[in-house]
């Protein structure tokens, strides 16, 4: 049986290649419709906060999730960083929280979906709902998709000068 | 001297106990099963294999105060954390409270570790010997057994119409509740798990120190913390403090000696800076350090890293490959 990363997987052969192996894939992939993360979105606050609390306080910062990430790439990442210091040592709800938030926001628009954290994570917090949501919310604004043009920079690793910034004009 | 308690017994008994100490059992939490202080006893679980992670979170929890030092009317005063309950944690496998009883080297040797002593004085362990053996486990090659009652204070085992309770230490029979009826048949079989030899381990690891096998295994290690994470024998930490306007907070957490800044010292000096030299320091740990101290090997054959690794590093396949190795080195 597939696996939900590969049931998801819209590309049967892979974009750059120098020689490929094998014969094509003929599968017709399910259309993305973030079914899970739209209906994540449509719970209140209260019900995703009280979901996400449960989910991190199991959390024992191992970073499996990191170290196994094909876009973590910083040689210090922030989490041990002392100055300036991001995050502490305690594994416990707040900073455990703040770690998988900051992981997930310096993915965003970066994730190329393979989803090995989820695969890692020993305490089976379900990451992909995360990285799944920014993967949605960087489609709608920047109709960017990781992965899928080596021509093209992520939304967040680019500045035009003439940007409309909806803030502070 | 064995008992029988009825499943309805049990919980009378443990429903009682969560009257005057904490009680720590496994709970069902988003499919996971986890040792935590429950509030009532209608949240354990009998039904599961192992837990992801070890009880001894109950003993060096992931994170805990040391101290605080504190300014009150000009004077500058440390508070020492204290243990303030007495607690039972209930449902440990024989495996992890060998775990325990190993940890307890480190930490009560003297000068002992005032939190960690606290704790374990205030805490009895009620054992619960394994239904099945699953396909991780080696308990029994590193000192242990399904039905090990060696480091519990009362040892349960599920039979037909209920469990047998073995009382094992004056602290367990305290705690065992009066007018149970004596259990006297035969206890049943235990599970055999698989056998993992021992053999010539130290002496392995000791030729082998400077081997390239460290480095081939390494080479598919993600160095993440997940064995020294999952593993009840398990105790380093990292120690910080926590200023917080004019109060400090000195805190530890678990650490691993297979992230990347563990080793480093002040002046930038690291000297495991390989992945190779990271990896063997885990198992050079197990197998020749710890022995060497306390003279027994510090696993348990719990088998959590086997499962929980991402990558499949096996200390099984590790154990084997160091004595074919040394044999291969020998000649022999």
């Amino acid at each position: 049986m597939l696996q939900a990363r590969c049931q998801r997987c819209q590309l049967s052969k892979p974009l750059v290649y120098d020689f490929l192996a094998g014969q094509e894939l003929v599968r017709q992939a399910e259309d993305e419709t973030y079914s899970d993360i739209v209906e994540t979105e449509a719970k209140s606050v209260a019900a995703k906060k009280e979901f996400w609390e449960e989910q991190f306080n199991r959390c024992i910062r191992c970073y499996a999730c990191r170290q196994v990430c094909p876009g973590c790439y910083c040689p210090v990442c922030f989490a041990e960083r002392l100055e300036p210091l991001w995050v502490g040592i305690r594994i416990a709800p707040d900073e455990n929280e703040f770690w998988q938030t900051m992981r997930t926001f310096h993915l965003a628009g970066r994730c190329i979906g393979c989803n090995e954290c989820e695969r890692v994570c020993p305490v089976d917090i379900p990451l992909s709902l995360l990285n799944r949501k920014l993967e949605k919310d960087v489609k709608e604004l920047f109709a960017f998709q990781a992965g899928l043009d080596p021509e093209e920079s992520p939304p967040f690793a680019t500045f035009k000068k003439d940007e409309k910034l909806e803030f502070g004009e | 001297m064995n008992f029988l308690a009825s499943k309805d017994d049990l919980m009378r008994w443990l429903d009682s106990l969560l009257h005057e100490r904490t009680v720590i059992a496994p709970v069902q939490v988003q499919g996971q099963t986890v040792f935590q202080p429950i509030s009532k006893v209608e949240e354990i679980t009998f039904d599961f294999d192992n837990t992801a992670l070890s009880p001894k979170g109950w003993f060096l929890p992931p994170t805990e105060t040391l101290f605080t030092v504190q300014r009150d009317d000009g004077q500058v005063n440390l508070v020492p954390a204290m243990v303030e309950r007495d607690a039972v944690i209930f449902g440990l496998h024989p495996c992890d409270a060998r775990g325990i009883a190993l940890m307890d080297k480190p930490f009560l040797q003297e000068p002992s570790d005032a939190l960690y002593q606290g704790r374990r004085s205030r805490t009895a362990l009620i054992g619960l010997a394994c239904r099945q053996s699953l396909p991780e486990c080696f308990c029994t090659s590193m000192g242990s057994a399904p039905n090990d009652p060696s480091h519990v204070d009362i040892l349960l085992t599920e039979v037909k119409n209920g469990y047998i309770v073995q009382v094992v230490t004056e602290k367990g029979r305290a705690l065992v509740p009066k007018g149970l009826a004596k259990y006297k048949g035969a206890p049943p079989t235990p599970p055999k798990p698989q056998s993992v030899p021992t053999t010539e381990l130290s002496s392995a690891m000791r030729e082998l120190f400077n081997d390239t096998y460290w480095g081939r295994l390494a080479d598919r290690c993600l160095h993440c913390n997940i064995c020294a994470y999952v593993c009840p024998t398990c105790y380093c930490f990292d120690v910080r403090d926590y200023p917080d306007k004019g109060r400090v907070e000195r805190v530890r957490s678990w650490e691993s000696c297979q992230s990347p800044g563990f080793s480093l010292t002040a002046g930038g000096y690291d000297p495991r800076t390989t992945k190779g030299e990271r990896l063997r320091q885990r198992f050079s740990h197990k197998f020749l350090y710890f022995p060497e101290r306390f003279q027994d090997v510090a696993c348990v054959g719990c088998g959590r890293c086997v499962k929980a690794c991402p990558v499949n590093i096996d200390i099984r396949e590790v154990i084997s490959d160091l004595q074919q190795l040394t044999e291969v080195k020998s000649g022999s």
